[in-house]
């Protein structure tokens, strides 16, 4: 044991050697702090290695990786990296060239974090966004990608500011509904709630527009929080989670937008995800006798279906679900009402997120790449845009996360 | 790896800090703060974001502190804040999506020796909050009280979390090894 405990030890000592001498750190955050200022995010020099991500950055569907044949499942191997693949460590400059409302995944540039870049889902154009620290504080896109959010920012893809909500909460405060144009966010009276909790309100905001109570549900305490898994306009739903005090879901609801009726609600132990409108919820549970499972509940609350590992994602309409067997282990795309799997992503890569293309059956995977060993605190990964059939195109490579 | 961990279990300078003397809370706190960003680090991964999530804390830990039963350590209750700082920066949709590359010309970290390229990837599979626990009570030597204190569970819980972590590295450990 004591072996065991020395090399756990050592393995966190290594992983901990990016942080350096953290007394400056120190003492800006105990001025911050007390000052009741926030502190800008400190942009590291990304210079060193830059070529390495840049290349995977201009690498966007240059690669397909494997073509799957119905019904059987591909099987995605490691393609053999390029020989072209050096290139000048600039950031993408020229802008993104597409129509305003093509959808499109939105990334920092492996150059200029401050600089996010756009990439369509087939990788035939990708270009320059926006630029400004604003977005480098980081951002979250609609799911069509043509808005971003931040703290207190709304822009669209030409830079221009389009709202600017009230700032509660470092980073955007939403969940981007599925139309694009709305998204849901839980309020509650105080900043900071007091000893008792307090209830808290679920919204729906039109983009530049005052927001809409709907319904009192959830309460916020000072170390658990109430937050929104899914917001369908299309759907009038949404999806109000409890957590507790060790991040864990206790609670979660589904309600009707427009009346603000709870239309199920069910208590849990576990994760909870959901497809984009609500009407597929996974809930994954793990035990220590047992490995994870997920069981899928429909519109209604009914359970629909059982599946071994953690269910991570669904696809647009809810039909394929993004699995892994554990935290980090390879991930799979399955047909979740019969098992089929679609896809199987590399044996060798973890698991590490997922996008689903709006309107479509193809989902975004980025998963692990051991030929790329973590140097930084994020382990580099791959993205795969994985189709219904099974064909995986590689859109990044090597990229940090 | 020695901290500075004793708890400055200090009612007083406790209770002037939630006068709002900014001093007091200084010495309450500082000791937390590099720790906390170690945690932070482990659990979100890179720098930047541990900060983010270790500056939040403080700040909370500044508004909240006349929350703090007296009597109860400091240390515990600011990891607990930490940890969940950290888990609500880690819900956020596609967080790690638009991180991407940021990492990207740090200093590499040392590279591990053999023997320990499987553990590390064990670890890095765990669920966060059984890597969390490995990290508190073998990294940061946090006792089993302490670490459960901050992960909200109770003590048998938390051992019980850090036996499951490491029979997932080592099948073989047992449990009474646990101390």
């Amino acid at each position: 044991m004591n072996d065991l405990r020395q090399q756990i030890h050592d393995v966190f000592a290594r992983q901990q050697t990016q942080l350096g001498d953290v007394s400056d750190s120190s003492n800006r955050m105990l001025r911050a702090a007390t000052g009741g200022r926030r502190v800008n995010r400190q942009m590291w020099p990304s210079m060193a290695g830059v070529a390495l991500v840049l290349v995977a950055a201009t690498a966007v569907a240059t690669s397909v990786v494997i073509r799957g044949l119905h019904p059987r499942p591909s099987t995605t191997t490691r393609p053999t990296p390029s020989a072209s693949a050096t290139t000048v460590p600039t950031p993408m400059s020229r802008a993104l060239q597409v129509p305003s409302t093509t959808p499109v995944i939105l990334f920092h540039d492996p150059v200029d974090f401050n600089q996010v870049d756009g990439t369509t889902w087939d990788g035939s154009a990708k270009g320059r966004v926006v630029v400004g620290s604003e977005v480098g504080m980081g951002f979250v896109q609609n799911p069509v990608g043509t808005l971003l959010g931040g703290t207190g920012y709304i822009r669209d893809r030409t830079g221009a500011l389009v709202a600017s909500p009230p700032v509660n909460t470092k980073g955007f405060a939403g969940t981007w509904a599925d139309d694009g144009r709305h998204y849901c966010s839980m309020l509650s009276k105080s900043a900071a709630p007091p000893a008792g909790g307090e209830p808290t309100t679920l919204q729906v905001t039109a983009v530049g527009q005052a927001p809409t109570n709907i319904v009192q549900v959830g309460r916020v305490y000072d170390q658990t929080s109430v937050g929104v898994a899914a917001c369908s306009i299309e759907k009038d739903l949404a999806v109000a989670v409890q957590s507790g005090s060790s991040g864990n879901t206790v609670q979660f609801w589904v309600v009707q937008l427009s009346t603000g009726r709870i239309l199920w609600t069910r208590p849990s132990l576990g994760d909870i995800r959901s497809s984009r409108d609500g009407q597929y919820i996974a809930e994954v549970s793990y035990s220590q006798a047992a490995p994870s499972a997920t069981t899928i509940y429909g519109p209604r609350g009914a359970v629909l279906g059982h599946l071994t590992g953690r269910v991570e994602a669904f696809s647009w309409d809810g039909s394929l679900a993004v699995q892994m067997t554990d935290y980090g282990g390879p991930v799979s795309i399955v047909r979740w009402r019969d098992g089929t799997v679609v896809w199987k992503g590399p044996s060798d890569g973890g698991f590490l997120a997922a996008l689903p293309e709006p309107g479509g059956q193809r989902i975004a995977i980025s998963v692990r790449d051991p030929k790329y060993p973590q140097t930084g605190g994020f382990p580099p990964g791959d993205i795969y845009v994985v189709s219904p059939d099974g064909q995986a195109v590689e859109l990044l490579t090597n990229v940090m996360q | 790896m020695a901290f500075a961990l004793s708890l400055p279990a200090d009612e007083p300078l406790r209770l002037r800090a939630v006068a709002g003397d900014e001093a007091a809370f200084d010495s309450l706190v500082r000791p937390l703060i590099e720790p906390g960003l170690r945690l932070a680090l482990s659990m979100l991964g890179n720098r930047r974001d541990a900060e983010d999530a270790t500056q939040e804390a403080l700040t909370r830990a500044w508004r909240k502190l006349h929350q703090l039963r007296p009597g109860m350590p400091v240390r515990p209750w600011f990891f607990a804040i930490v940890a969940n700082q950290c888990r609500n920066m880690r819900r956020t949709p596609w967080f790690r999506f638009t991180s991407l590359v940021e990492n990207v010309g740090r200093q590499p970290a040392p590279e591990p020796e053999a023997e320990h390229l499987d553990l590390e990837r064990g670890l890095q599979r765990l669920p966060a909050a059984d890597r969390g626990a490995l990290f508190l009570h073998f990294y940061l030597d946090l006792p089993i009280e302490e670490v459960a204190a901050t992960l909200g569970v109770s003590p048998a819980a938390a051992k019980s979390r850090i036996y499951r972590a490491c029979h997932r590295l080592r099948p073989a450990i047992a449990l009474e090894e646990l101390g």
